[in-house]
């Protein structure tokens, strides 16, 4: 449990400008998903 | 080379942080818009002068803006005589609710003039067995109630909590 957390602390200190990037995308998916309007986007 | 396992790891951190960017993006856009939809309160009086103002101010009186002005001003005044904003619906609370009578015996709820076998056996099924939690009961809760097991305005019309009062009143010991 403990190395699996000390990868985990590692992996995030070495790859966080990623995870930023990944968050922030995963931010503005969040925000638009709930701007299309009714019908927008239906095939 | 980086191991196996840490591209594992590195893509399911990635995937978290993207989920939680999602979540967190919804969340807040959800939380702007109920602040945004909040309707702005204006008083008659208010809404009448500033309807008054724009249909005599001199800066709409070409044509196009009379019309326009005196289109907003009956907007405004129909809308201050007839408001658009729904009143909030009250909050429901469930009444607070026992696992079993106490003491394993219910008290007889069918005393309260109103409530008959079957109304008595809902509130049994809702966890309500005594007088006291009948007393108990705030708007919230009958609001909660008379949703599930009466018809709309008979807890109040026919005073359940008040005739739950007087029994209560009346059986205690003196």
């Amino acid at each position: 449990m403990s190395d699996l957390l000390e990868t985990v602390v590692f992996l995030c200190g070495i790859y966080w400008p990623y995870m930023a990037v990944a968050a922030a995308i995963g931010l503005v998916t969040g925000w638009l998903s709930l701007s299309r309007r009714p019908g927008e986007g239906a095939p | 080379m980086i191991p196996l396992d840490h591209v594992l790891e590195i893509a399911l951190l990635i995937s978290v942080a993207y989920l939680i960017g999602c979540a967190l993006g919804y969340g807040a856009h959800v939380a702007w818009r109920t602040l945004a939809a909040r309707p702005r309160v204006v008083s008659r009086h208010e809404a009448q002068s500033i309807a008054t103002a724009i249909a005599v101010s001199p800066t709409t009186a070409t044509p196009a803006g009379k019309s326009a002005a005196r289109r907003l001003a009956t907007a405004v005044e129909r809308d201050v005589a007839e408001p658009s904003v729904k009143p909030v619906p009250a909050m429901q609370l469930r009444p607070p609710q026992l696992p079993a009578p106490r003491h394993g015996k219910p008290d007889d709820l069918r005393q309260i003039k109103g409530i008959g076998a079957k109304t008595e056996s809902a509130l049994h099924d809702l966890g309500i067995y005594h007088l006291d939690q009948i007393v108990a009961w705030t708007p919230s809760h009958i609001d909660w109630l008379e949703g599930r097991i009466a018809v709309k305005g008979r807890i109040r019309r026919e005073q359940w909590v008040e005739q739950a009062v007087l029994l209560l009143t009346a059986t205690a010991p003196a």
